[in-house]
Parts: structure tokens; C-alpha cells; sequence
């Protein structure tokens, strides 16, 4: 389970509009999923209180890379379903980590449009 | 439902701690909130909100870094209300003692608390409707940012809290 001193650094840069590159350096590859979803919430609650009803999810879903386009980039042969999961995550870590950093910053970057402020890697 | 079978000459009272790394930070928050402010010569604070006649909130401002980390939070969570860590948002040291102490927290304490960044009145560009009603980090504890230039700011920070302890009304 992540900590709540690390939710709140996430949710920190989010706000502010700064990279999570180098947090997501700091911690432990397991622990990236949770983050994400976190996040993810989190950025879903800023779009619908910046947007109201013209926000749409699947605006948001089309900025970020989706898993099947990133398996093809990485040329892997693994079933789609292994990626989606992570749970090729102890044998291929690295390939997991990279996945995240790319959308995290895919992610922070939207919502840095949404919220107004300048991005900043 | 107990609010409702107080007898006229009894008093409820909720408990606030509030922490932080800066006391005078933890000062206005508790002055913007209560009508009654004491500043004892141990460097803490103590405020006093009157909801009703029978309902008072206590807010104890317990100082900064040696006294919240040495704090018998063991003891006083189980009594208290909830807690709120207040910290300047632009200030990264101040951050990370937040940071150390809500993770202490997170493993000792059942209580609700908030965590509130103060933006002092400086310009951050983003729409306060982002997050007047603050962000959860659990069901039990928030984040929001607060202006501490704003008086009334304090009071959106503590219905966050109250609605959070709300929420888990039996």
C-alpha cells in the first residue's frame, strides 16, 4: 500500500504542474500501479470540476498511449492481457516502468492544459 | 443522534489538533476559525469555537516540529475530532516535515484529518473551484489548499473535515 506522504507528493506536482519523472525514479516498481490509479482518479476529478458536463473521459483517454500501441512500439509478443495486468512485471520491470513514466507524463501534461498552467519536464 | 439527548446544562465539546511546521501558520488558521485565542508560553495555541450553547469546538495548536513529532498522539487521537496539518505550499521543507508526519500518522492514528497547503495570497492560476472541496487521499483524510490571507477560507478547509467525519456516521 502506498503512503499518504507519497499520494500527496504526487498529487503536489499534479497541481503544480511539474514532471513526476524523478519521483517515479524514488519508488519501488510495484508500487507504480497504485500511484497511477490514484492519480488517475485524481485527474479525473479535476477534469470534471474544470470542464462540468462538457468534460468526457474519453477526451482524456485519447491523449494518453494505450496499452496495445505501446506493446507494439516495444515489439513485444506477450498476450495483451499480460500488459494490461502487469504481470510480466518481475521479469520485464524495466519495460513496466517505462510504460508508466510516459503516461504519467502524458497524463500530468493534460491536466496541466486543464488547469491552466505551464507544464514544466 | 447524541446531539439530541443533551440535556440544557451540559456541554459538547469536538477537539482539533492542528499541526505543522509553522506555528504561526497553525495561529491563523485557529484564529480564523474561533472567536477565542490563547497563546501559551510553551508555544502552542488554543482557540475556542462556539457553535451553540451546548456545542464548542476546541482547536489546540501544538506547535511545531519537537513538539507534534513528540505529541502523545497515541492517547489524544481516540478523543479527538479529527486533525489538520497545515504547511506554507511553496515551501519544500515545510512539505516534507508534513509529508514525515502524515505517514506517522497514517500508521498510529484512526482519525480524520486534512492536510492544507497555504497559498499566503499569492496567485497560483488554478480556478479555486479545483479544490475548495479538497482532494481524498483515504476516506478518512484530504488535501486542500487554503489562503491564509482569505478569512473565510478556513471555515471551506473544516467542512471538508466535518463532512468527511459526516460521511461516516453509523
Amino acid at each position: 500500500m502506498i503512503s499518504p506522504g507519497t499520494q500527496l507528493q504526487f498529487l503536489r506536482y499534479l497541481l503544480m504542474g511539474q514532471s513526476p519523472g524523478a519521483l517515479l525514479d524514488s519508488v519501488e516498481v510495484n508500487d507504480i500501479a497504485p500511484i497511477y490509479d490514484f492519480i488517475w482518479e485524481k485527474a479525473l476529478e479535476i477534469g470534471i470540476r474544470i470542464r462540468g458536463e462538457h468534460f468526457s473521459q474519453s477526451d482524456m483517454l485519447k491523449r494518453l498511449k494505450s496499452v496495445e500501441q505501446y506493446k507494439l512500439e516495444t515489439g513485444c509478443k506477450e498476450p495483451l492481457q499480460r500488459c494490461m495486468t502487469n504481470e510480466c512485471i518481475s521479469e520485464h520491470a524495466g519495460c513496466v516502468r517505462r510504460k508508466y513514466d510516459d503516461q504519467f507524463g502524458r497524463l500530468y501534461g493534460l491536466i496541466a492544459d486543464y488547469l491552466g498552467i505551464e507544464y514544466r519536464m | 443522534m447524541s446531539l439530541l439527548t443533551v440535556q440544557k446544562d451540559t456541554h459538547r465539546i469536538g477537539e482539533i489538533v492542528v499541526a505543522g511546521p509553522s506555528l504561526p501558520l497553525q495561529k491563523r488558521f485557529i484564529t480564523h476559525l474561533c472567536n477565542e485565542v490563547v497563546i501559551t508560553n510553551n508555544s502552542t495555541v488554543f482557540g475556542r469555537s462556539k457553535i451553540t450553547d451546548e456545542l464548542q469546538l476546541f482547536f489546540y495548536g501544538i506547535g511545531e516540529k519537537e513538539q507534534y513529532m513528540d505529541f502523545a498522539w497515541d492517547l489524544v487521537a481516540p478523543k479527538m475530532l479529527g486533525y489538520v496539518l497545515v504547511y506554507d505550499w511553496f515551501e519544500g521543507n515545510g512539505f516534507t516535515s508534513v509529508q514525515q508526519l502524515l505517514n506517522t500518522l497514517s500508521r498510529h492514528v484512526e482519525s480524520h484529518g486534512i492536510v492544507v497547503g497555504d497559498i499566503g495570497g499569492m496567485p497560483i492560476n488554478i480556478d479555486r473551484a479545483v479544490y475548495e472541496s479538497g482532494f481524498s487521499l483515504s476516506s478518512k483524510l484530504y488535501f486542500s489548499l487554503w489562503d491564509s490571507t482569505d478569512k473565510t477560507n478556513a471555515k471551506d478547509v473544516l467542512k471538508i473535515l466535518i463532512d468527511s467525519l459526516i460521511n461516516h456516521l453509523e
